[in-house]
């Protein structure tokens, strides 16, 4: 203990050296910006600023890095709750509590939920990280395709609660995602699937191009059809603080958020998209009134926030302890440790502690500097709102539209990101939910991978699950998603008609 | 404040420089900003080879122009390659990596193309390929290993992190060709990234890792994975240098890696010259000899002729291997 | 027949051409027990069963319009989006995100061409000073590139 507080001050001397503050400070703004513009996201974002790392001390280049990161997965939530904009994949699920308080007038409450929920969720993160990485390090490696391939099916299992009205409805969704999800060439055996000889289907369908459209482009042309009709209302901003009230009922979310979040960061897969998903549906599954989410519940805001910055600090763990990135981002960092000339591998600890050391501290410091950065511009954000309409949708357009093409400057991208807009309205019109069709999309390539790389290992045999023991309990985990409400709410049938 | 002021400062510069090129009106090659495309994600291979030469070759002032990293991913480079030749085929200013995955691709048609296609402008350095193991793992030594394997050979999987077919594959069809086991009783498992078969390796749920040396030299030095052989021409240096080359286990084996550049079908004479000069020069700076050092990566510098005839005698090299593992016709 | 049911009619059609390209897929797989196949096909046949039993049964309480008077506004401007997404690369960022913001606009309501091109300019240099300043991200300029060298 006294060791980690040493190394702790030592970290904190490194973080704050005025040149690191600065690298934390630019981190954090750039990453805020990132993570507000549509469509890029962190991984896509620290690959952009990766050429300012160059020549930089390793300690400040991965602190600069760290800022981007946090500060993405912050401003992620900000375009979703405003305008229904996932800036990152991981606040989809933040879109849907989120941008219902915003039609509602509570814009200001949703912005601070979620800022005060990833900042005590960060805090939390990070003292978790220090105290427990390294063992947690090694048993995440016990997750091996086996293990993986049971978490997937655990994920998909929470369908059954975003589900909305029409179970069957939401495993259309699903299985249209999964669909999207097999578009592309197929890594077990390198052939193409469902490529129609597009060469841009090959590397599948990005999960921000498909978030965008869904959710973004296909929002705007449903309030477009409404504002013909004159059904389009938005309703006055009705407070832009968060009442103590809500703040101690949400409380409880966070932390679970937190926890949940924490776990699921340090495996490997999707895992903070993965993490928000799951800790919103536990929120709805042991609430005493379900029915509220999706029409601007609070706590549907605070935990799935809560849990995506959790697992941001928690994706940390595999590469500062094992040296392996789990996670598209943190597969960046790999790449940005290396060209600053610091090799990645379970030495890390050891060999750089400057770097380990120096990040951890940042990231404690970050934290702060991102609530002191976020929470003034909250009544700011909130007036963007009573910009008119007819200005403010196109605005919202052309974000998204240059930050799609900013990633993979195609416009095959941009036209998907409209196809998808016009389903999503008809999707919506029709009543499916969106949701579940980015957990499909999310969880299906890696489930699929998981399932034949684990038949590979065992020559085909399925007796494979029945040695993991992490495998059988999370198939228990996923039989008990699907089966217990059924039995808890028996003959009250509260699930399926009040949603 | 002076690196934030830089920040703008640059991008102000680059805004700049980009609405107002041409100052001098025929100046010679390169007149204009240039761009290195990774067609892959960042933190590969690939994407590594363009920023650390950009970062080289514009820190030591061997080329003024600012260079632009782009990464372009999708299907093994197919989908950046396509771009070059149908939308870019006459840009000059335009330089793509590609490696040894290209000339697997190409073997297994995968990739449409040939090299023929492209301008290959230059081979850098190259990344043998590797087989570890696990720290407590029973195999000690390759030996060991290739006891086992033959003994039962359905039983040992192999992580690796290209598709079958791919590079890593043929690493092992290539080894289990020199031990006299058939290639249909290799059991091969294709991860999404060296990091992710290294995981799989380092939770037990492999038996081995076939991959680069580069990509596993933290993880030797710290003790957590065991090399058992380099399938190379050439003793590395650092962890590597007490390992055994496979050749000198009686198999005959290597599979270098090789990186380089490819540009535009349509690129010319002068600015082909240019690139190979440039690079010719590259390989001697100091700059670039850390850079080889702390990657684990070795001079392998081949431009024009020699190039194109090493690009044909490894793509009908591999062509044979696929032949016999039957993932071609 | 309803929305809800050429709804569903949709999702078994989907179904049945995912099917068809899952079975004519050429397949040469090693060492690969399962296949690339096996998984599509589950996925096709449970999205025409889907379908089927939401053509047979449909939900209730479902009456929504797609095709009335009320889709065209979204249809159209659908419809210059996928355009603006082509203009970026074919005429450049700044003439295209120009006009497209013009003729948002106007669809959105804005009766004043005035106005409308005042916006349209101001948000474009903003857009564009945004990710080449801040985020040193480059965008495709056209022929206004051109004329300015």
């Amino acid at each position: 203990m006294l060791d980690i507080l040493n190394h702790l001050v030592y970290g904190f001397q490194i973080a704050l050296l005025p040149i690191n503050i600065l690298y934390a400070f630019i981190g954090c703004l750039v990453g805020t910006i990132i993570g507000i513009l549509p469509g890029i996201g962190p991984a896509g974002g620290m690959a952009l600023l990766i050429p300012l790392t160059y020549g930089k001390e390793p300690a400040s280049a991965i602190i600069l890095l760290a800022g981007i990161y946090y500060g993405a997965m912050y401003g992620g939530s900000t375009t979703s709750i405003l305008l229904n904009v996932p800036g990152e994949a991981a606040s989809v699920v933040t879109t849907l509590d989120g941008y219902q308080m915003a039609k509602k007038g509570q814009a200001g409450p949703a912005l601070f939920i979620a800022a005060i929920g990833s900042f005590i969720a960060g805090t939390i993160g990070i003292v978790l990280l220090m105290l427990i990485g390294p063992p947690l390090g090694r048993f995440a490696l016990r997750f091996g395709p086996a293990e993986s391939f049971a978490l997937m099916i655990f994920g998909l299992s929470m369908v059954s609660s975003l589900a909305g009205r029409s179970l069957r409805k939401g495993l259309v969704s699903t299985t249209f995602g999964l669909m999207l999800a097999t578009v592309g060439s197929d890594l077990p055996t390198g052939i193409l699937r469902f490529t129609f000889g597009i060469p841009k289907f090959m590397e599948g369908f990005d999960i921000v191009v498909v978030a965008i459209g869904l959710f973004a482009v296909s929002e705007i042309l449903t309030c477009t059809s409404e504002m013909q009709t004159g059904e389009f209302i938005r309703e006055k901003v009705t407070g832009i603080w968060l009442s103590m009230k809500d703040f101690i009922y949400s409380l409880g979310a966070i932390f679970r958020g937190t926890f949940l979040g924490f776990f699921i960061g340090i495996l490997p897969g999707a895992a903070h998209v993965t993490a928000s998903f799951l800790s919103y549906t536990l929120e709805k599954r042991f609430s005493k009134n379900p029915e509220r989410f999706g029409h601007g519940e609070i706590r549907g805001v605070a935990a799935p926030e809560a849990a995506n910055n959790a697992a941001a600090c928690g994706a940390l763990i595999p590469l500062l302890t094992m040296g392996l990135p789990a996670s598209a981002v943190t597969a960046v960092m790999y790449g940005a440790l290396l060209m600053v000339g610091v090799r990645p591998s379970p030495f890390l600890f050891q060999k750089h502690p400057d770097v380990v050391w120096g990040l951890i501290a940042s990231l404690y410091f970050g934290n702060v500097m991102l609530l002191i950065l976020n929470l003034p511009l909250i009544p700011l954000w909130v007036k963007i709102l009573s910009t008119p309409s007819r200005w403010l949708f196109p605005i919202v357009l052309v974000l998204s539209f240059v930050g799609v093409y900013s990633v993979n400057r195609s416009p095959l991208d941009l036209l998907t990101a409209t196809t998808l807009g016009l389903l999503g309205y008809a999707m919506v019109k029709l009543d499916y939910p969106l949701a579940p069709v980015i957990l499909g999309l999310v969880l299906g390539d890696l489930m699929e991978q998981a399932l034949r790389q684990t038949l590979m290992i065992s020559g085909g045999s399925l007796r494979i699950f029945l040695r993991s023991p992490i495998a059988l309990t999370l198939f228990g985990l996923a039989a008990a998603t699907i089966i217990l409400p059924k039995i808890l709410y028996r003959g009250t049938d509260k699930l399926d008609v009040e949603t | 404040m002076k690196v934030f002021i830089r920040f703008l400062f640059v991008g102000l510069l680059m805004s700049i420089g980009l609405l107002l090129p041409g100052s001098g009106a025929e100046a010679a090659y390169p007149d204009k900003a240039l761009e290195f495309i990774a067609p892959a994600n960042p933190g590969g291979g690939w994407d590594m080879t363009c920023r650390l030469s950009a970062k080289v070759l514009n820190e030591t002032g061997l080329v003024k122009n600012p260079i632009a990293v782009i990464n372009k991913p999708g299907g093994f480079g197919v989908v950046a390659m396509t771009d070059i030749i149908r939308n870019r085929s006459k840009d000059q200013n335009v330089l793509v990596a590609f490696s040894a995955v290209l000339s697997t691709q190409m073997a297994i048609q995968k990739n449409p193309y040939t090299y023929k296609d492209i301008t290959p402008v230059a081979a850098l350095f190259v990344d043998y390929g590797t087989i570890a193991v696990r720290k407590d793992s029973p195999y000690a030594t390759m030996k060991d290993l290739i006891e086992s394997w033959k003994k039962n050979p359905g039983v040992l999987t192999f992580a690796g992190s290209s598709p079958p077919g791919g590079l890593d594959h043929i690493r092992m069809a290539m080894l289990a060709k020199a031990i006299g086991i058939p290639a249909k009783n290799i059991l091969y498992v294709a991860f999404q990234s060296g990091g992710d078969a290294l995981s799989a390796l380092m939770g037990g749920h492999v038996t081995a890792f076939v991959g680069e040396a580069g990509e596993i030299a933290g993880f030797a030095e710290s003790g957590a994975v065991r090399p058992l052989t380099v399938l190379g021409d050439r003793k590395l240096t650092g962890i590597f240098e007490k390992i055994p080359l496979a050749k000198d286990l009686g198999l005959d084996v290597s599979s270098p890696n090789w990186r380089g550049f490819y540009a535009a079908p349509g690129m010319s004479k002068e600015p082909l010259r240019y690139w190979e000069d440039t690079f010719g020069k590259m390989v001697k700076t100091k700059e670039w000899n850390d850079v080889l050092k702390k990657q684990a990566w070795v001079d392998f510098l081949l431009t024009g002729e020699k190039l194109r005839n090493f690009l044909a005698k490894e793509i009908s090299m591999y062509q044979g291997l696929a032949k016999e593992l039957g993932l071609v016709k | 027949m309803g929305a809800e049911r050429s709804g569903a009619l949709i999702i078994l059609l989907l179904g049945i051409g995912y099917l068809w390209e899952a079975f004519a897929m050429q397949v040469v797989s090693i060492g690969d027990p399962l296949g690339p196949k096996a998984f599509p096909i589950f996925l096709g046949a449970l999205m025409s069963l889907l379908g089927i039993s939401l053509l047979i049964k449909p939900e209730k309480g479902a009456n929504a319009r797609l095709f009335g008077k009320t889709s065209l506004g979204a249809i159209i401007l659908a419809g210059i989006l996928a355009v603006y997404g082509f203009g970026i690369e074919w005429i450049g960022y700044p003439i295209a995100t120009v006009i497209f913001l013009l003729v948002a606009t106007r669809i959105l309501g804005e009766r004043s061409w005035i106005i409308g091109m005042l916006l349209s300019m101001g948000l474009s240099i903003g857009v564009f000073a945004l990710f080449t300043l801040v985020l040193d991200i480059r965008l495709p300029l056209g022929p206004i590139g051109e004329i300015l060298k």
